[in-house]
């Protein structure tokens, strides 16, 4: 017996969240067939391979032909080739633009290009995801990329409407496009241990203080705020108030710190303050922003090295923080205190993300 | 008189990239019809052009609007080359041809409206998928169509606008049947576009459109004829309309249609209950034949007359041929309803008729109806109270030589064929006493130049009135007299069943009161012959119920189970299949060893039905299809039905096995309590609770009929040797296997009628799915049928898994030998969600059969009751009658319960509905829409590029059904009821890498309103 044709088609069509999301995971058909009958299907139903073999089939016809829609959310909405019911519908657009963490780690920082596109298969190796399924989250960023990258308004919103996504999904993906626009390195081997949970943190602190803060068509949201970038070159004060700002710190911690972190701390804060300053006086030119990952990682390393837990950097940075503000530099010069607040919640922030994630 | 079409093209959407260098398309639209084009302006580089165009007038004739779609057809403008076609719509413009549904002629007293001008639904818009024959779908095109439509009462008109076509078997929901007129049928004959001449100089996409365009060309012109008739009997309205496409290759392509005028008339919406107080004649029966007439007033007449004179001289007179005759001779007509003239005629001692004669008829259909040349309905289901006797399945097959039709103008030797089978048909019901054939269909199979027709249908015994069938029975032997004389006593206990309890509960029964079981409801099953009066060997035994009727041993027939039919359990659907290998020869040697196969394959396929139906312990199949298929190498009949425990007939005898050998004798008590242990299984699985009691006093069969001479005529006929299996060799422990073949999964509630009797808790709450399962493989000898149709079935279910509970109802399955060693089997279906039911149901169904049975023993002890008993046999049995219409009325779209089960009722639907069935769980028709027939061809040169055979069918059966939901939509309905596909013809070259599918789809397109929850 030869088997030409074997099709089920019906009115509404039928999604099976399981095998779709086999399909999504990018296995091929026969994987999928032995996966879910390993999984207890053919016993739960006494079906066969063969059966299980036909109905997989089926779907994966059906998601192939979707496939062209899918890359088009708004078109699925509006087409009349599948009648899909609404929350179908979600959940093809939602599992479809969902990804591997591990793989997208893996494209940030790369040029979305289709030379890259053909590396992917590295990729795939190394995150042991099937090389489909590689392909389409490239696919999906480097769309949502393009589409969304010159749009005015809000990113997450952008990506909410031309998408369809949830806001958790869009979120994810505007740091993303974020991280791209701005071209941040993330990809060097200092880096590499950085999850992407902890870089979607951290973008989505940069995106919330460090753009423009007001709206308007002319104003994107993928671009910095290149005036307070500008005025961060106004904290170099602090550097020369070094001492003054030292002593407020050293009697703030005192009382909380083990006396080994102390000594530490009291030996080598002038690292630590010229470090997290000089970074402030630098980021207005585009090569230091970005690296302002690799940048703060370093600093991370530092006090990693020094046996700091997380709390004791929390203490620290929040005391370096707070004393700054009790200065006489800062508490003349509202404007500066601003740009120090908005500094400073994003770096310490982010330190302690990084910290917690190293 | 001509009609106005008025087109206007808004935009396009999502069209294909024609352009390459530029990535865009300059899209133009033609709007053709008839011979008149009109083109729109050309929208540059656009992929979503919007043309907002003018209003485009035709000016046509009524008849041309009937038979020519419109076409629209996307172009790309090309300032160098030829503009390339992007795809094409067509539009059948029938359903804006309908009278506006609000002026329908309505039941009593909606007459006033009627008079004025003959308005329609005429409007027609919305967002239609563009279609190329080469590439699928091609982005969508909004349009506007309207209709002005004049009326034409002239008598030689060409056109039957207005006459509404419902591909649903049933009486459209809304509406109620005045009057059934009867069978009408057409056959046009025309050359097929892919066999001329010319086809080897053009495009495939050209051939294709041709076709595309003749084929709904035809369907319409036959729709249109058909129509004609209709007007002709007298009806305003075909019901049960099928069409089909036989495509005979080099001699052509010919379309059949078969469907029952009707005179339909609206429902009022209040409750029909007040109907009942239409006591006077006249007004009863006259609003409406009288907006009949206002419609129709200038007939021809001339043919009916003629039918009149050559009619048999009846006792009363046919008034409503008079009636209809012209609006001059008013005056000579009896104004009222005939029947309860003809009630009063009779002078029938009791008063209880009068009470009768004043309820409203259900649908009657007139005694004319026997001058029909074919007595044949095509419904599957019917009034209650319609069909009196059930006789049985009556079909008839012949094999056909094809040969070119030289004159397109007189298809003779086509029409011929057809009429010899219904002739044959006729008789066949005559001689078994029935004056009617229902739930009449017929089918071809053709290969190569060999062709098989069938026609077949369930004998029945209809009652015009039942007065009619009291003079009929005096013609008929005693027992059927002495039956019809205990019909008055039946009468009145129904009738004052009707007046109290169930006419007050079920205001919003659509097919208005009725007056029903005018017969005790075990009446249906008897015979309507004598066992020795007709040429058949039969077996006949006492009614279990009445102890009176005599009743077959088995009932098979093709309606679907009547309702108030006196049932047990679950019914269970029934497949039986045969395959018979042909020799290796052509032409008319090959007609003839089909020919000579038929019998044999038509007697192996009853056997194995019957014994199916015993191994489920049931004893009666509804809904049964036969459909033979040939092919090069074999001949395969396959039977569908859906068996149910009648408690009229006798519980089935166990088959017997019987085997030569004595060696076998161990094995064979071992297969023999096999066999006795499933049917107990079964028993218990279909809830079939044994009455001892009916055993007893029953006749054995008398079987000492000669050799006979018509081995097949009637499926129930053959009994005797059903019940005996031999198992001598081999392919008879097939055959067991297929006896005790698995049973559906748990939650599956599997039958190929509309409901699925016995449901108990579990009542149908709305659609699931509307399923499609294609099968195609190369199989080699021995073809093992059984095990890819099990496999199939299987496959069905398992891709369902998730929809659990649900009841998969109207099952169909086909089977066709495309080539010589490749078979292709679909299945077409419609998955329900059930829910459970409210308990009441159930209590009520418990304690039915009793005092059904104390009640009819009472009638065989004495005969005239007094008040008293009366009464309380009445409630009784008034009782037994309205459960049985309350578990039907619960599944139908009336009611909407508060569900606890898996599947909840909706509120609204998301989208195009389409199904099979002829109504919509959960939800009401309002409005019946038009029907919708399509006929689309896909071919492709790249099947491997488009994910190989399957994925072709695939993704055309999925546009298919895509272009129909949007035809449907823009029509203003939302739903497809009596959804069909009666052809999917694949053909396909691998090495060629190339592929043509042929689909013939269509539908009734309605509204539907779903309830909120009470």
């Amino acid at each position: 017996m030869c088997t030409e044709v074997d099709v089920f088609v019906t009115n509404y069509t039928l999604v099976d969240p399981d095998i779709y999301q086999l399909w999504i995971e990018g296995h091929p058909a026969s994987e999928a067939v032995s996966i879910l009958n390993q999984r207890g299907l053919g016993n739960a139903t006494g079906a066969s391979l063969e059966l299980i073999a036909s109905d997989v089939l089926d779907h994966y016809r059906t998601y192939s032909l979707l496939e062209k829609l899918l890359n088009n959310p708004s078109k699925l909405q509006e087409q009349l080739a599948f009648q899909i019911e609404p929350q179908t519908r979600q959940l093809l657009i939602e599992k479809y633009y969902e990804f591997d963490d591990s793989v997208i780690r893996e494209l940030l920082g790369k040029k979305l290009s289709s030379k890259h596109r053909k590396d992917l298969d590295e990729v795939s190796e190394k995150t042991l995801v099937p090389l489909k399924s590689c392909r389409r989250q490239f696919d999906n960023i480097k769309r949502i990329f393009k589409i969304v990258e010159e749009m005015p308004g809000s990113l997450v919103q952008n990506i909410q409407k031309s998408f369809h996504l949830s806001e958790d999904l869009a979120k994810k993906y505007a740091s993303i496009v974020f991280l791209a626009c701005i071209r941040f390195e993330t990809s060097k081997r200092k880096l590499q241990h950085l999850t992407f949970a902890a870089l979607k943190q951290c973008t989505e602190l940069v995106m919330d203080s460090w753009t423009y803060t007001s709206v308007g068509p002319e104003y994107l949201d993928t671009e910095m705020d290149k005036e307070f970038l500008l005025d961060l070159r106004e904290l170099r004060v602090l550097m020369d108030k070094e001492k003054e700002h030292k002593h407020l710190v050293c009697v703030h911690l005192k009382p909380t710190l083990t006396q080994k972190i102390y000594t530490e701390l009291d030996a080598n804060f002038r690292t630590y303050s010229r470090a997290i300053l000089t970074l402030a006086t630098a980021l207005h030119r585009a090569r230091e922003l970005r690296n302002l990952f690799l940048d703060l990682s370093q600093m991370v390393e530092v006090w990693k090295q020094s046996g700091w837990v997380c709390k004791d950097l929390e203490r620290f940075l929040f005391a370096f923080y707070q004393c700054a503000l009790e200065m006489d530099v800062l508490r003349e010069l509202s404007e500066l205190k601003a740009t120090w607040d908005r500094y400073m919640t994003v770096v310490s922030k982010c330190l302690l993300v990084m910290y917690a994630n190293q | 008189m001509p009609g106005k079409v008025k087109v206007k093209i808004i935009a396009g959407k999502n069209l294909p990239v024609m352009d390459r260098s530029s990535d865009t398309t300059d899209a133009y639209v033609e709007v053709k019809l008839g011979s008149t084009t009109y083109k729109t302006d050309v929208c540059r580089k656009s992929l979503n052009p919007q043309w907002n165009s003018d209003w485009y007038r035709f000016e046509v004739d009524d008849s041309e609007l009937q038979d020519e779609p419109l076409q629209i057809r996307v172009m790309d403008h090309d300032t160098y080359s030829a503009n390339d076609a992007i795809g094409k719509v067509y539009l059948d413009l029938n359903p804006l041809l309908l009278p506006a549904s609000s002026l329908l002629p309505k039941l009593g007293g909606g007459e006033s409206v009627n008079n004025s001008e003959h308005v329609t639904n005429s409007v027609m818009s919305g967002w239609i998928p563009v279609y190329d024959t080469m590439h699928g779908i091609r982005g969508e095109v909004n349009v506007i169509v309207k209709i002005e439509l004049f009326s034409d009462f002239n008598k030689f008109r060409q056109s039957s606008c207005g006459v509404q076509f419902f591909c649903s078997p049933v009486i459209p929901h809304g509406y109620h049947a005045q009057m059934f007129h009867g069978f009408v049928e057409e056959l046009i004959v025309n050359d097929d576009p892919e066999y001329q001449w010319i086809d080897k100089i053009r495009t495939p996409r050209a051939s294709n459109e041709a076709r595309q365009t003749l084929f709904f060309k035809l369907s319409g012109e036959l729709q249109r004829k058909i129509g004609l008739k209709a007007l002709e009997l007298g009806g305003n309205a075909v019901v049960g309309y099928s069409q089909c496409f036989d495509l005979e290759g080099e001699s052509g392509v010919v379309v059949r249609g078969i469907g029952t005028a009707v005179t339909l008339v609206k429902l009022r919406q209040a409750p029909a209950i007040t109907t009942v107080d239409n006591t006077n004649e006249e007004t009863n029966g006259s609003p409406a034949a009288e907006t009949v007439r206002n419609d129709y007033g200038h007939q021809r007449t001339e043919s009916v007359g003629a039918k009149i004179s050559q009619s048999p001289a009846r006792f009363h007179p046919i008034p409503f041929m008079h009636r209809r005759s012209s609006d001059s001779d008013l005056s000579i007509t009896p104004k009222g309803n005939s029947l309860t003239g003809s009630d009063k005629s009779y002078g029938l001692p009791s008063g209880y008729f009068s009470r009768v004669g004043t309820l409203l008829r259900p649908s009657v259909p007139q005694d004319n109806f026997d001058m029909l040349e074919y007595p044949f309905l095509t419904l599957t289901k019917y009034p209650p109270g319609f069909i009196v006797y059930l006789g049985g399945v009556v079909s008839a097959r012949s094999v056909k030589l094809l040969e070119r039709i030289s004159n397109l103008e007189e298809p003779e030797s086509r029409d011929t064929w057809w009429t010899e089978l219904r002739m044959e048909i006729r008789s066949h019901a005559r001689s078994i006493g029935c004056n009617a054939v229902l739930a009449y269909s017929e089918t071809s199979s053709i290969c190569d130049d060999v062709c098989v027709l069938s026609a077949s249908g369930t004998a029945a015994v209809i009652g015009f009135q039942y007065t009619d069938i009291m003079a009929s029975s005096l013609d008929r032997n005693d027992f059927e007299r002495e039956k019809s004389l205990q019909k008055p006593d039946f009468v009145l206990l129904s009738n004052i069943g009707m007046n109290t309890k169930p006419l007050a509960e079920s205001p919003e029964n659509e097919n208005a009161p009725t007056f029903v079981n005018n017969l005790s409801p075990c009446t249906v099953c008897h015979l309507p012959y004598a066992g020795n009066s007709v040429p058949l060997r039969t077996t006949t035994l006492k009614c279990a119920v009445c102890r009176n009727g005599k009743v077959p041993d088995i009932l098979l027939a093709t309606i679907e189970m009547p309702e108030g039919m006196p049932c047990v359990g679950r019914g269970c659907f029934i497949q039986a299949h045969v395959c018979r290998q042909l020799k290796d020869v052509r032409n008319e040697s090959g007609a003839k060893d089909i020919s000579d196969g038929l019998p044999f394959l038509e007697y192996e396929l009853h056997r194995i039905l019957v014994n199916k139906i015993k191994v489920k312990g049931m004893n009666a199949l509804f809904g049964l299809k036969v459909r033979i298929s040939i092919g090069i190498k074999m001949l395969v009949g396959i039977a569908t039905g859906t068996a149910v425990y009648l408690l009229p007939l006798p519980p089935s005898s166990l088959p017997k096995l019987v085997s030569d050998r004595s060696t076998d004798e161990k094995k064979l008590t071992e297969m023999q309590k096999l066999l006795s242990d499933t049917v107990k299984i079964n028993k218990e699985i279909y809830q079939l609770k044994p009455s001892d009691e009916s055993v007893s006093g029953r006749i054995s069969p008398d079987n000492e009929n000669t050799e006979d001479d018509q081995p097949v005529v009637d499926l129930s006929a053959e009994s005797r040797d059903c019940c005996i299996l031999e198992v001598d060799d081999p392919e008879d422990l097939e055959i067991m296997n297929f006896l005790m073949e698995p049973r559906p999964p748990d939650g599956f509630h599997v039958v190929n009628t509309e409901l699925v009797p016995g449901l108990d808790e579990l009542e149908i709450v709305k659609n699931l799915q509307m399923f499609t399962q294609i099968w195609r493989a190369k199989l080699h000898a021995p073809y093992n049928l059984g095990k890819h149709i099990h496999r199939l079935l299987q496959s069905v279910y398992f891709k369902l898994r998730r929809m659990i509970p649900c009841a998969l109802c109207d099952l169909q399955f086909r089977v066709d030998l495309p080539e010589s060693d490749e078979i292709q089997i679909s299945i077409l279906g419609m998955a329900l969600g059930l829910g459970v039911s409210q308990s009441t149901t159930k209590y009520k169904r418990k304690n039915m059969h009793i005092p059904l049975k104390e009640s009819c023993k009472r009638n065989d002890e004495d005969m005239i009751f007094n008040l008293e008993d009366d009464h309380v046999d009445c409630t009784t049995d008034s009782n037994f009658l309205n459960v049985q219409s309350t578990k039907f009325r619960s599944k139908s779209p009336q009611r909407n319960k508060v569900q606890l089960a898996k599947h909840m009722a909706l509120r609204e639907k998301h989208g195009v509905d389409i199904t099979p069935l002829s109504y919509v769980p959960g939800g009401k028709v309002e409005r019946y829409l038009g029907n919708l027939n399509f006929f689309f061809i896909r071919e492709t040169t790249s099947i491997r590029e488009e994910g190989g055979l399957s994925g072709f069918i695939h993704s055309f059966i999925t546009e298919v059904l895509a272009i129909v939901r949007a035809h449907v939509a823009a029509l203003g309905g939302n739903a497809m009821v009596a959804y069909y596909m009666t052809k999917c013809v694949l053909s396909h070259s691998v090495h060629k890498n190339q592929g043509q599918c042929l689909i013939n789809v269509g539908g009734d397109v309605v509204f539907v309103s779903y309830f909120a929850e009470e």
